[in-house]
This record gives C-alpha cells, sequence and structure tokens, in this order.
C-alpha cells in the first residue's frame, strides 16, 4: 500500500512496537486485565487507517495515540473480544511445548515488600487520569517528555507539571 | 544564591528536573549538604519514581498473563470462527434490515485486506499462522530484557542525536544541541561507580558557569545514584555518547565539537581538565 508515510510491511512493524505499546496500554487503561484487547483492537484500527499516517512523527508515536484513544473508548463486549481474538491473528509468543511467554522484564517489585506494592497501586489508581497516565508512561523505557506531549498531544510543559503533580501526590499518600 | 527550605520547597518543580540554573543549581547543594530535610524530600520523591517503576513492571506482567482465546488448533479455530460467524450474521441481520445498501457484515469488515501484505489473511490456515507470528514475536521479546542491561540502540528516538542522547531522572532528554555555546564536559560511567568520587572532584574545583557545564552520564539504566555525588547524572539513550566508553571523560566545545578527551582514573585529572578549560577560553 502505497502511503505518504509508511511502507513497508504493516506486520512486522506491529511486532516490533508491541512490547512498546502493551506498557502504553497499562499506562492508559483503568483496567489492566484489558491492556491486550486494547493493544489488539488498536493495531486492527492502525491497519485500516495506515494511509492517514503522514509520517511527521515517529511510527510508534501515532500507533500510541491510537492505543491511548481505544484505552479510554474500551467497552468490554464478549462479541468484539472473540472477533479481535479469533478474526485478526494474534501476535502471540509461543515456544515449542505451546507455552505463552509472559513478560520479560525483571520484576522489580521483588525490591519492595508486597505492602509497599498493593499500597503504590491503590494511590496511582486513585489519581485522576490526566495525572496517572503521564506519570506511568515515564516509566517506560526510552520514554521522553518530548513523546509523552507528542502521544496526548499536550504541551510539554503540561506534562512536565502533570507528572510533578502525581509525584507530589504519590509521595504525600505514600508518606514517603 | 541563598538557598533555604522554603526555597527548595517552591522551585521543587524545577529542582526535580534539573533545570536550575547554574547559580541557583550550586546554592541548592550547597543547601543539601546541609540540610537532611531537604535531603530526606529530595531522595523522597526518588522512592516515588523507583515504586512507579516497580508498579508499572509489576502491571506489564500481568496484561500478558492475562488469558485469551487461543488458535492452537484446527479444531478450536473453527468452533471459534463459526461461533463469531454466527453471532456476527446475528448482530448483522438487524443492519441488513434497516439499510441494506450500505451495511457490511462485521466479519467481511475485519477479513477485506486492501493490499497483498495486509496483515490478515483469512484464507491461511490458523496453526500455519500461528507459527509464523512465533517466530517474529521471539525476536520482539528481547526488547523487553534490556531493563538492567546497558542502553541498547534500540532505545533512542528516530529523531534524536546519535551521537549523544541523555535523560535526567526527571525524563527530561538533552542533546548536544541543547549545550550548544556552552562548553560540557562528560563523564561516562559503567555498573561500577569507581570514577565517580574523582569527578565529583572535578565538579567542585570547576564551579558551573553559565557557559560551563559538567555532568556524569550512566550507561547503565538501573543503576542508583551513588551516595556523595551531587554532580547532575543523566542515563544514556542508546547513543553513541561520542564513543566514550566508561570510565573515560569528554570536552565538548561551544561549537558542539569534541576537544579533548582522557580517562578518569588519570593522575593529573584536575591539570588536564584545567588545561582544556583555559584553551577554551574559560
Amino acid at each position: 500500500m502505497k502511503t505518504a508515510g509508511f511502507e513497508g510491511n504493516f506486520e512486522l512493524a506491529a511486532v516490533e512496537h508491541r512490547p512498546f505499546l502493551m506498557q502504553i496500554a497499562v499506562a492508559s487503561t483503568r483496567n489492566v486485565d484489558d491492556a491486550e484487547d486494547i493493544v489488539q483492537e488498536a493495531l486492527m484500527r492502525a491497519h485500516r487507517g495506515i494511509g492517514n499516517f503522514r509520517g511527521d512523527c515517529p511510527l510508534r508515536t501515532w500507533l500510541a495515540r491510537i492505543v491511548v484513544h481505544v484505552s479510554i473508548n474500551h467497552r468490554r463486549s464478549f462479541v468484539r473480544r472473540v472477533k479481535r481474538w479469533t478474526l485478526f491473528s494474534d501476535l502471540e509468543r509461543q515456544d515449542s511445548e505451546g507455552k505463552t511467554s509472559a513478560f520479560d522484564a525483571p520484576d522489580r517489585s521483588k525490591d519492595f515488600d508486597r505492602e509497599a506494592m498493593l499500597d503504590v497501586g491503590r494511590q496511582v489508581e486513585k489519581l485522576r487520569d490526566e495525572f496517572r497516565v503521564p506519570l506511568l508512561m515515564l516509566a517506560v523505557k526510552g520514554m521522553t517528555i518530548p513523546e509523552i506531549a507528542a502521544i496526548l498531544a499536550i504541551p510539554e510543559g503540561t506534562v512536565k507539571s502533570r507528572i510533578f503533580y502525581g509525584r507530589k501526590r504519590l509521595k504525600e499518600a505514600l508518606k514517603l | 544564591m541563598n538557598v533555604d527550605c522554603r526555597w527548595v520547597a517552591s522551585n521543587l518543580e524545577a529542582v526535580l528536573s534539573d533545570q536550575l540554573d547554574p547559580d541557583q543549581k550550586s546554592g541548592f547543594e550547597k543547601h543539601l549538604n546541609t540540610c537532611e530535610y531537604c535531603r530526606g524530600e529530595i531522595e523522597g520523591y526518588a522512592k516515588v519514581d523507583r515504586l512507579v517503576g516497580a508498579h508499572m513492571n509489576q502491571q506489564t506482567a500481568r496484561a500478558y498473563e492475562v488469558p485469551h482465546p487461543r488458535i492452537s488448533s484446527g479444531r478450536l479455530a473453527a468452533v471459534a470462527t463459526a461461533a463469531a460467524a454466527v453471532l456476527a450474521v446475528v448482530l448483522w441481520l438487524p443492519s441488513v434490515a434497516n439499510q441494506p445498501a450500505t451495511q457490511v457484515p462485521p466479519l467481511a469488515e475485519v477479513s477485506a485486506p486492501d493490499t497483498p501484505s495486509a496483515v490478515v489473511d483469512i484464507d491461511k490456515a490458523p496453526d500455519a499462522t500461528a507459527s509464523e507470528r512465533a517466530k517474529p514475536g521471539v525476536d520482539a521479546a528481547p526488547a523487553q530484557k534490556a531493563q538492567t542491561a546497558p542502553a541498547s540502540t534500540a532505545d533512542i528516538p528516530e529523531s534524536a542525536d546519535p551521537r549523544f542522547y541523555v535523560t535526567d531522572a526527571a525524563g527530561y532528554s538533552y542533546s548536544l544541541d541543547d549545550f550548544a555555546g556552552s562548553v560540557l564536559v562528560f563523564a561516562v560511567f559503567g555498573e561500577s561507580y569507581a570514577e565517580a568520587a574523582r569527578f565529583q572532584e572535578v565538579y567542585d574545583s570547576y564551579a558551573p558557569k553559565s557557559n560551563l557545564r559538567i555532568l556524569g552520564v550512566s550507561t547503565v539504566t538501573t543503576a542508583a545514584r551513588p551516595s556523595g555525588i551531587t554532580f547532575p547524572l543523566m542515563t544514556n539513550r542508546g547513543s553513541s555518547l561520542l564513543d566514550t566508553p566508561a570510565g573515560e571523560f569528554v570536552v565538548v566545545g561551544a561549537d558542539g565539537t569534541p576537544h579533548r578527551r582522557g580517562s578518569l582514573n588519570d593522575d593529573g585529572l584536575l591539570e588536564t581538565l584545567g588545561s582544556a578549560l583555559r584553551e577554551l577560553g574559560l
């Protein structure tokens, strides 16, 4: 498909960016269990709309914007879920025994005790989306303030002050 | 500049994102040396960041574990496809009754690729599809692994400067252009911070001025800031750092070209730097 912005194999691009997009979905959604569904749906929509990608930002930024949009509008529905997973080939990793590999990052939560992690989870959940999402996005490996601003379509200054506010609330709530 | 606790509290956002000018910065660091309360505050924010990072890791791991319909056998796929087809037809019928000309069955909406290179190819056998997917997927997995490894070149955004691209603790990114017009002295640190104390001496000896910036760059993304260090410590994001290995420093002129390099372990480190800075007019 000749487009202004994207030339190449969409499937390969989707596989390459999927881990990043999973983290974006985890940062954006209020329910982490929906993250994979959200990414699947976002990739479906991105594929349909790839002609709209003008190449004026990195592809992963454009894909991430779609993920955030899908997260906001995500409704759980059995029919849509079956469609997503049956008709759109998923990008599942399976080893020779047919087991799916889990997320590979080292589990840094072991550095903190279970109570502390539960606390963080509760307090993060209490933050309003406008503060929670940029703060969690910043924790994504390789993420920068300018990219968060591009994904959320808000000025960098706004990203910075929202992150600061989120940090401040968490620090107070966690008594650190 | 006289910095007290009240000043720190009012300027916390700038402090945490390392946006102080050299005058404010030296005032802040002097204050930090003597003020346990402010040190505690800053450390508290660092803890928040670490907890948020751990939280994200945990949530992402959980997201990957959610079971979803698997296409692991032909029979399951056939049953699932049939079920979806039935459901789709059931939902499609009412809309056909209303607008027969324009409504498209939901199945067709997903299964009609525009081009041969489309991701979706319903005609392929599900098993073949699954195994084709597995291969690129396995390659994608290592991108997740690198959280304790040195940042790879895959981290660097397409628009960034491949020679020098670092971020500070708050996530703000810097490339050489951000230092244009100033002399930049940076040191590269690896897993161990053995040379950090020596670079701290450099930092203490050459007070940052408006046209002199001194900072350390870590090549290991999760290394914690060593104690007793007050120079700014950034993290490399996949750039070549002007091809500088850990344990060495570079003096970059105001025009962005490297002027002097050397090892942090040199006995004459301070003198070497002093003469380099003099040569650059400082």
